[in-house]
């Protein structure tokens, strides 16, 4: 990743988000999610609410079936944010809730955003 | 607008009970009858036709109380059938991977092959096998019926009802519902509780204030509805659903609003109902509240859906024992064409996995204290009339009801 520009050039500014958090599937999200202290996933989160707005409207220029690498990279981010979001958006103390059932019991799917031919 | 919601109540409850005794049931000879009876008899849906989405396609389905395996295949000439996933010549479990496409169906033991409805087609080094008649030796049939996106089976060669009868007036009331739907999320755990408590967390909403008061604190609830009594609920002969209200004073949260800003909104958003702008079959949101969230309904014994106006959730609860349970479950959404309704699916599907979670978090504590025999019956209220009607449709087919 060396230098390498892997989102288009006006969202320049969140490439050091995209190692960690650009990721492609629901189950990596969020493995992701709960190993992230919750004072650190507010700085993603605050990061990416600024742009967020900007980002879907220019992905929405693309078709979902022929997005350039740049584009659905920055989708994957855009998803990634939207999924980790509730911690934050629903005052929760830590990234994951007590109550909930292991995770590392549960066996989570795999599926695209494209829909399935 | 201005008064308290009541549940309007549908259906025969002269064989509910407000009191069912728990620790009889978790006890292994307790379900072994279950199996025997329930299991055994039941029309039991299995897979998606979603699926099976041409000819020569299948899908393995696994049965665990009937420890049973079993391959349900598309034709060549598009009727689906269930075989018992089991090879003739020695008993080997013949398909493997979860499911695909292909004209014949390959025992990876010797070699014997099948055609997708069930013939055998090819014995490898056939003259050793002088008496072999193949005629005679194709899968092992399961009677099996495509309801809307569902497979159902029944392991009586001679079921007492047919599927139609089964499902009772469900049959025609979810019409299309199903179709044109995109799988967006799947989960699978295997749960220390008992199949009953398990299913029961699931089919009553008197939970939700508390169980839930992190993930969704206000989707439910509000002014007029401060208890969240269902709007209305109903039990058939069989299985049993509800609707639940929107609170439509609930907070949308900035990415929530985000999300749902370029698709279709959906759960714990609610788009008001209207027939005009949400034709829905007459099974769902069945009074046609207005202020309609989403539907709860069970269809005895297994399956649990959670339906909403462009979106449904699947839950199956599959007995392993008298106190393990396979949970499977999978979100449906309307298929996604743009940007848009991707951020939608990603929005739903993980607010909605952080509830199912939390649900999933109450089973084997309430399995445990009630293994502890502690307590010996519970108490349900008229909320939690689905979980009265479970067991009354059980006990019926143990013959425990006279």
């Amino acid at each position: 990743m060396t230098g390498e520009r892997s989102l288009p050039q006006q969202f320049a500014a969140l490439e050091p988000f995209v190692a960690e958090w650009a990721l492609p599937y629901e189950a990596e999200r969020l493995t992701k999610l709960t190993r992230t202290p919750i004072e650190e996933l507010k700085v993603f989160y605050d990061e990416m609410f600024a742009r967020a707005e900007e980002i879907k409207r220019y992905l929405e220029g693309f078709k979902l079936d022929a997005m350039p690498a740049d584009a659905a990279m920055l989708l994957d981010l855009l998803l990634t944010f939207i999924e980790t979001a509730h911690p934050i958006e629903l005052n929760w103390t830590a990234t994951d809730i007590d109550d909930a059932f292991a995770l590392d019991r549960m066996t989570i799917g795999r599926f695209t955003v494209y829909p399935p031919s | 607008m201005n008064e308290i919601t009541q549940t309007r109540f549908f259906g025969d409850f002269s064989r509910l009970r407000s009191r069912i005794d728990m620790l009889a049931r978790l006890k292994p000879e307790f379900h072994a009858q279950e199996v025997e009876r329930i299991f055994r008899r039941a029309w039991l849906p299995v897979a998606s036709a979603t699926d099976l989405p041409r000819e020569n396609c299948y899908v393995v389905a696994d049965v665990p109380p009937l420890n049973a395996s079993l391959v349900v295949a598309r034709g060549d000439e598009g009727k689906v059938r269930a075989f018992h996933n089991v090879c003739r010549h020695r008993g080997a479990r013949l398909v493997k991977h979860h499911a695909g496409c292909g004209k014949a169906l390959s025992c990876g033991f010797h070699g014997w092959t099948y055609a997708t409805d069930g013939r055998l087609i090819g014995v490898t080094d056939k003259t050793q096998f002088p008496d072999l008649d193949p005629e005679q030796h194709g899968l092992i049939p399961v009677q099996a019926e495509v309801w809307e996106d569902y497979v159902f089976v029944n392991f009586d060669p001679q079921p007492e009802q047919t599927l139609s009868q089964w499902l009772g007036k469900f049959h025609d009331q979810y019409r299309g519902f199903f179709s044109n739907r995109q799988r967006i999320a799947s989960y699978r755990i295997v749960v220390n509780a008992n199949w009953n408590v398990a299913i029961n967390s699931f089919s009553e909403g008197y939970h939700a204030a508390y169980v839930h008061r992190k993930t969704v604190p206000d989707y439910q609830g509000g002014r007029n509805n401060p208890q969240r009594h269902r709007a209305y609920l109903e039990i058939t002969e069989h299985h049993g659903r509800y609707s639940a209200q929107a609170n439509p004073n609930r907070r949308v949260t900035p990415v929530e609003a985000i999300a749902y800003g370029g698709g279709q909104p959906l759960y714990p958003s609610f788009p008001a109902f209207s027939e005009a702008t949400l034709p829905l079959p007459p099974g769902v949101n069945a009074s046609r509240d207005e202020n309609w969230g989403f539907d709860v309904a069970e269809v005895f014994p297994v399956l649990i859906w959670i339906i909403g106006a462009h979106w449904h959730a699947n839950l199956w609860f599959w007995p392993i024992s008298a106190d393990k349970t396979d949970v499977r479950v999978e979100f449906f959404a309307y298929k996604a064409r743009t940007v848009g309704d991707c951020l939608s699916h990603a929005y739903f599907r993980t607010r909605l996995r952080e509830v199912f979670r939390e649900d999933v978090g109450t089973m084997e504590q309430v399995t445990n204290a009630l293994k502890s025999g502690a307590v010996r019956d519970i108490v349900l209220s008229q909320q939690e009339l689905l979980l009265q009607q479970h067991y009354a449709v059980a006990d019926e087919m143990l013959g425990r009801l006279s």
